[in-house]
This record gives structure tokens, sequence and C-alpha cells, in this order.
């Protein structure tokens, strides 16, 4: 099945979308005298006689979308107090986030957590932040200033039709604010009960007609396991005639103590530490747009340099991409296709606990992808998309779905879709031997995960349905849910034990990375959001997952896939409350009930948010969050083997914030 | 694992695929970047909307604790994320005729309509759907003209909601929300839309 389909996916799927993209450049542009300018110069009543091209259109909202899409906007950001991303999206319905140690955390969609979890796909203005050696996100190196985001986009369910591989379970996308709407100045500081300091600044200038500049920084500094970390950067826009260009340069620099077993042949085989962890690393991002979203083109291009070094490991990360997008509609049809490349090199120097043979690789991803967006009728949409990616470690693979949007009335809409995505294997399934134990005798035997370069790619088919609504004019609904059948999961097989000799002669026992299982998936998600009053505002989300994953015919894995099953919490409930008792008074509250993870042994736990603002003067926010407050603390992850990092408990934290925004 | 993957040090193949796409790449950049033909009055969608809400500004008359019924600059917000693209910038850059002398369209993006935000229009984007209610709430209460295209707008108690007739776009207008913000709307607007009412209250009522 999977050998055919990637044939068909060169012989047929490759050429029609080549076909499709040249059909769509070449064929002639709708006319258009509309620049908005001439428009201006029309009587309203002129104005009312002029044709629009195309109704249908490509890039719809969010809201006319046929997915599970929930949406944080700045407000919501800020209100939330949250001052990291992860503990941000603890909001976001039918999203798992659990936090495994002080600076790290699991996040994933729809199940399959752990600290690599890789089947979601994490984008910051549409660059892609997982860590190419193990697929998953270090949260602790994407503490994206959060008061500089426009809003945060989660899609849950696949997205690998325009976002590509790692796209299995979700997406999430930050989008950062342009240059233009943060002119002026941002000062914010505070400290907390888990943190000595916190400062953050930013200044735009309008630097007339080249465009809009600004210039922002953020650095903290928490007292468990010293977690500092500073960033700062840049962003330009500017017009050029007709097309918009912007510019946003990052870097960053963080440390933080970490706890882990480091591997030794001699006695103690395993020797818990706390090592010194590192993490830099900078990007420039150029991105050039041109007309609008229903009828433009789009490009973006990229450097990323990423470093890490944990005691155990140093590895270097550099990334460069090209994309480019065209929308444009043709009669009832909103087409877009687009085409990319993306070089990802690394150089990972390891030790006896975690290492990666070749030390030094380079690889090459491209893409194309087309997508028709069909007005059947004016209450009917039907989207159907594929995405067709050369991927380093298994060749080409291909995404397509189908969607279908029916507004039943303007008031309520419902939607079903039918995808594949794909998780490829990273680097690290080929390459990777990360030791799990260590038996002492003579010579000593080795415990070792390897990499298995034939691992294949774990495919999901995703069935989804579901319906949003405004029943009454407070009230908004929104309901989702899924079906989803996983081929090649991984899994753990017992290898053939030999002999190795460096640095001295011991017994490798290897537990290969393979794919051998299956899983099945069912879910659905709910959110009801009630404006009680014009001052309070009441969401509820409820989220239910049901996850069976069991070895293919010939696996020996028995409890390793299985765990999958308890891996992520059964149901998650949350209360969401925001009330502006007075003018300049804010108060937020959030509350969570998460389900027990039966496969770690980790306890269900109902937990707290809270956050108090007032703003005395215009423009001077003084503000007070508090997280994890019902109990001193609570666990939420466990990590199974040896040499992960250690989970810790979650402390109660309280902070403070002051902003100044002349 | 299959022929032809690129791995360690498969160079050539690496580079040729790369050119494959460079010259792909460049292909759709010249036929995307190429200058559109212009024929008859037809123009994309935003760019009309654009148009509209400039136009809106002359017709309507706001109280005087908004600046009177001719505000010597009128604020434009965009609620949530912006379609208009390019569309509004060249408002940014025009005096409006049969207001106050020199009184300019000034373009804002804002999260909400809370004050201290001051907007004259507000145009709510898709993105807000499941926060219009309280957008409309505050709305009212500012005196702000909202506009949208989200489908049952006027009917929530927006103000003006573009639709689609035909390919041209039209507007419908809810005198109620209009009256319950205390703005006036001037019969030449009225006369080209199409009036409806809440469906969910009664126009008149003020609502919280």
């Amino acid at each position: 099945m999977g050998a055919l389909m990637r044939t068909m996916g060169r012989a047929i799927v490759v050429p029609a979308l080549l076909a499709a993209l040249v059909a769509v450049l070449a064929a002639p542009r709708p006319a258009r005298a509309g620049e908005t300018g001439d428009l201006l110069a029309l009587s309203i009543e002129a104005l009312m006689q002029v044709k629009v091209v195309s109704a249908s259109a490509t890039a719809r909202t969010l809201d006319d979308s046929a997915a599970a899409v929930y949406v944080l906007t700045a407000d919501d950001i800020r209100r939330s107090g949250a001052r990291d991303l992860p503990e941000l999206l603890r909001q976001v319905p039918g999203l798992q986030v659990a936090r495994i140690s002080d600076h790290t955390w699991a996040v994933s969609a729809r199940g399959f957590n752990g600290r690599f979890a890789n089947l979601l796909l994490v984008l910051v203005d549409g660059r892609p932040v997982y860590d190419p050696l193990y697929g998953g996100v270090y949260w602790d190196a994407q503490s994206v200033p959060l008061w500089n985001v426009e809003r945060i986009e989660v899609v849950r369910g696949p997205g690998g039709d325009l976002w590509g591989a790692n796209a299995v379970n979700g997406v999430i996308n930050v989008i950062t604010r342009d240059a233009a709407s943060t002119r002026g100045g941002y000062v914010a500081g505070g400290a907390g009960r888990d943190e000595r300091a916190y400062a953050a600044a930013r200044e735009g200038v309008s630097l007339g007609e080249r465009g809009d500049l600004t210039l922002y920084a953020q650095g903290f500094d928490r007292t468990v396991r010293d977690w500092n970390e500073s960033r700062g950067g840049f962003r330009w826009d500017r017009r050029l005639g007709a097309t918009r260009l912007s510019v946003n340069g990052e870097g960053y620099d963080g440390r933080a103590e970490r706890q882990a077993y480091f591997a030794s042949l001699s006695p103690p085989a395993l020797t818990l530490t706390e090592d010194g962890e590192r993490f830099d690393g900078a990007h420039l991002t150029a991105t050039l747009r041109r007309g609008e979203s229903r009828d433009g083109w789009w490009l973006q291009a990229y450097a990323a340099r990423d470093r890490r070094d944990d005691g155990l490991h140093t590895a270097h990360i550099r990334t460069e991409a090209l994309e480019v997008r065209r929308t444009r509609p043709m009669g009832r049809h909103g087409l877009t296709v687009g085409a990319g490349v993306r070089e990802v090199a690394d150089t990972f120097d390891g030790s006896l606990t975690v290492s990666f043979d070749p030390r030094h690789d380079r690889v090459y991803w491209y893409h194309v992808l087309a997508h028709d967006d069909i007005a059947l009728t004016d209450a009917l949409r039907l989207s159907l998309g594929a995405k067709v990616e050369r991927t380093p470690y298994t060749g080409w693979e291909h995404q397509p779905s189908a969607r279908a949007l029916w507004r039943i009335t303007p008031r309520h809409a419902t939607w079903v879709a039918a995808s594949r995505a794909v998780r490829v294997p990273t680097r690290g399934y080929a390459d990777a031997s990360i030791v799990q134990e260590v038996l002492p005798g003579s010579p000593p035997t080795v415990v070792k995960v390897v990499g298995d370069p034939d691992a294949e790619t774990t495919g999901v088919r995703a069935f989804e349905a579901g319906y949003r609504g405004r029943p009454a004019d407070t009230v908004s609904l929104d309901l989702a849910t899924f079906y989803n059948r996983y081929d090649h999961v991984n899994t753990l097989e017992n290898g053939t034990a030999f002999l190795e000799t460096s640095p001295s002669v011991h017994t490798v026992v290897p537990l290969v990375l393979e794919t051998n299982a299956h899983a099945t998936a069912v879910g659905t998600e709910a959110v009801v959001t009630w404006q009680a009053a014009r001052r309070l505002r009441l969401t509820a989300t409820y989220a239910w997952l049901r996850l069976r994953a069991r070895p293919d015919a010939g696996s020996d894995d028995v409890d390793n896939v299985r765990r999958n099953d308890g891996w992520s919490p059964q149901q998650q409930a949350g209360l969401l409350v925001r009330a502006d008792p007075r003018p300049g008074v804010e108060l937020d509250g959030a509350l969570r009930a998460v389900d027990g993870l039966t496969a770690l042994a980790v306890p269900g736990y109902v937990d707290m948010t809270a956050r108090v603002a007032w703003e005395p003067v215009a423009g001077l926010s003084l503000s007070l969050t508090g997280e994890h407050l019902l109990r001193t603390h609570h666990r939420e992850f466990a990590v199974l083997g040896a040499t992960d990092v250690v989970a810790e408990d979650v402390p109660r934290t309280v902070f403070a914030r002051v902003t100044w925004k002349p | 694992m299959e022929d032809g993957t690129v791995k360690h040090g498969n160079w050539m193949r690496a580079l040729l695929r790369w050119q494959w796409m460079l010259v792909l790449m460049a292909g759709t950049l010249v036929l995307a970047a190429s200058p559109a033909r212009s024929q008859g009055v037809v123009a994309t969608e935003y760019a009309v909307k654009a148009a509209f809400l400039y136009h809106f500004a002359k017709f309507i008359e706001w109280p005087e604790s908004v600046g009177g019924p001719s505000p010597s600059e009128v604020h434009l917000c965009v609620v949530g994320a912006d379609p208009f693209g390019d569309a509004l910038d060249e408002l940014g850059a025009r005096g409006v005729e049969g207001l106050a002398d020199g009184a300019r369209v000034q373009i804002r993006h804002v999260a909400n309509l809370k004050p201290p935000v001051a907007c004259h229009i507000a145009f709510i984007s898709n993105s807000e759907r499941s926060r219009l209610a309280a957008h409309l709430a505050d709305a009212t209460a500012a005196h702000v003209v909202t506009v949208s295209d989200l489908s049952g707008f006027a009917e929530s108690g927006g103000v003006i909601q573009f639709v689609l007739e035909d390919g041209k776009v039209r507007f419908w207008i809810n005198r109620g929300a209009a009256e319950r913000a205390d703005v006036r709307l001037s019969s030449r607007l009225l006369a080209l839309a199409r009036i409806v009412d809440d469906s969910g209250g009664h126009a008149g009522t003020p609502r919280r």
C-alpha cells in the first residue's frame, strides 16, 4: 500500500500538480481596474455597480474553514497572564499540555504526547520550529515574547495538505505583530515567586517612505533550575509599490540547570547530574506579499541557526528555506499553488549516553502544493488540496485532503473532512543511539535505543466533522469530532546483541526504533462561549480522547506501543472566566480538570490560574497572576527512559507585571 | 529505503533538485509579478469594500462626544485579522470630501473596541465571530459604526453588513443598531441599503 501510493505519488500526483501550477500561472489574469485609488473616485452608487472578482475565493478566513480551529487573540494572550507559550496553550481545547520540569513541556493534540511529541507542527510566522533531529519542540528555546504576538491560530487535526510533514494531529501558528501596529514604546517589568526578574521593551518608529521599524527585547531569570533567557529582535515592514516587504530577525540565548542521567561503563552506571544546559540561536526571515489574501502571492525565505548543549550532547542546526505561494480566483474556484525547498544541516557531538552516527548530516526537503476552494453554491463550499513533499529519509510523501463546509443558515455551519498526513522519520530515527540502562558485569551490558534507517513514515487517515454556530446572540458553539487511523506507529523491537569495543569492551543490547504498530483514535472537542453580560465572558471547553495503539503481527514490542493508550488524558475540561468589573480593572480566571495518565501513573488533577489587572492611568497597567494555585505542587508527567530529563512537580507560583505603553 | 533518497552526501542529486526547484520558483515569481492587464470596472472584493468604507464616512454623523457630525479625522479600525491587503493603505492618504477641511482617514488595527480605543467606523473581521457579542456591545457604548462581512452580522446587531449579490458588493443596514449607537446615517445611504432588523432583539431596546 505504502509503496504503491508512493509510486503513484511520483507517477501521477507530481505531474498533475505541476500541470495545475502551470495552468494557474499561465491562465489569463482576471481583469482589474481595481486599485483602490481609482475606486475612491467613484460615487457610492457607481461603486455598487462594480463587479468584484470571484465571490468564491481562496484563503478562507478561519471562521469559514472546514477544520477544528481555535484562535487566541492578543487580548486572550494578555489576559491569560501566561509567560510561556505552552502555559498559554493550556487554554486551547483539545491540546494536551503537561509540564515535565521547569523548562520542559510535553505538548500535543489528539494524543501521542511526550517531550519530543512530533505529531504537532509549531510555526512562528510560518517558520517551523521543531528540532529536526527529534521532530519535537524544545519549548524553552521558543520563549516568543507573547506581548509581541498578534494572534495564535491552533488547528486540531491534520494540516499536511498545506503545512507538510509533522502536521499530523495539529498545527500551531504563532503570528507576531507587524511594525506598523507597534509604533511607539512599550516597557514591562516584573518578578515573582519563581522569578528573580523580568524585563521587556519595544520601540517602533516610522521611517516614512522606508516603512516602519520595530526593535524589541525580553529577558527573564527564573529561580527554579536557574532558567534564564534573553531574546531580542527587529521587524521592518515597508511597501515597494504594490508589494509589501517584511524582514524580521531575532536572536536568543538561554541557560538552565537540568536533571538527567549520565551513563558510564564503570560504576556507577547511571549518575544523576545537574548539568547546565545552554541553548542559543538566531533567525532572519524575509517575506514578500503582493495583492490580497484571495488574489496575490506570497514568498518567504529564512535562515536559522540553533545550538543546544546539555552536557550529554551538543547539536548545531542550520536551516535555510524558500517558499512561494500564489493564490488567484478563477470563476467559482479559488486556486492556490506553491512550492518550496528547505535545507537542514546539523552537527551532533554526543557522548556514550546519546550519540548520532554520522555526526554530521545535511538534507533537503522539497514540496509542491495545490489547493482549490470551490463555491458549489453560496452555502456549500468544497476545498480540495494536496501537498507532495520529498523528504530526506523516506522519499516522496503525498498529503491530500478534502473538506466541505455547509453554511446551513447565516448563524450555523457544519463541516466534514477526510485527509491524510504524515510524520516522517527524523534523523534521530535513522542515526541516533540513546542509552537506556547499563547493567554491571564483565563486560558490562548497555541497553540502547538505536535508530533504524528503514523506519517508515507514520501516516494518519483522519475523518473529521464539526459544527460551528451561534445559537443565540451571546452564545457561540464549536464542536469537532474525529476518527483517526494511524499506520506505522513507533515500536521498540529487540535487536541482536553485539560487542562494542569503544570506549571499552561492552555488550550492546539494542532496542531498535521501528514503526511496526498501528493505532486508532476517536475523540470529541467542544467549546462554548457565553457573553453573559457586557463585562463578563465565560468559555467552557471539554475534550475526550480514546486512543488504541497495537503492535502489528510480527512485532516484539508489547509494552511500549500500548503505553500510548494512557499517555494522554482521556478527558480534559476547562472553564475560562473573563470579567471587567469596572473600567480599568480586569479579572481573569481559568479552571482546568485533567484526567490522569494511566501509562505513566500520573494521577489526574484540578488546576487554577487567576489574574487581576488594574490600569490606574491610561497606558500603565499593573497585574498579578497566580498559576497552579490549588495545590503547592502537583505532577503532570513522568519520563520512563532513564537518560531523558527527569520529571518534576509543578509548583504554585505568583508573579507581578508592570507595563507602560505611553 | 527507497532508491533516490537524498541522504548522506548524495550531493549531485540534491544539487540537481535545487536547480529544478529554483527554476520552478523563478518561473512562478516572474508570472506572479507580471503586471495586471486592466479592462472594465472590475476589482478585487476587498478593494471595493475598502472604497465603501471610505464612502460611509461621508454619510454618517456622530454625536458630539466623538467629534460631532463632521470629525476632523475619521478613525477607521480593523478588528482582528485584516483581509484588505494593500487596499486600505490608499485610504490613509486621502482627505474625505464633505468633511471638515483636510479631514483624513486614519487606519488602525485593534484587537477590540474597549476604551481607550477610539474608532468612528470599525470593520470586524471574520476572525472575530466568537467575540462578536463583546465587540458589538463595546461598539454601541462607544458610538462606533460597525461593518462586517460576517454572515448574520446585521441581524445580530451590527450596523452595516456587506453581502455579495451577483458578484457586486451590496450592504444591509440595521437601523436599530445605528440608533442604539447614537449615530445618524444619511438618507442617501439608507436608500442604497437593504434595511434589516435584529432577529433576536427589538429595535430600539438597549442591550447589554
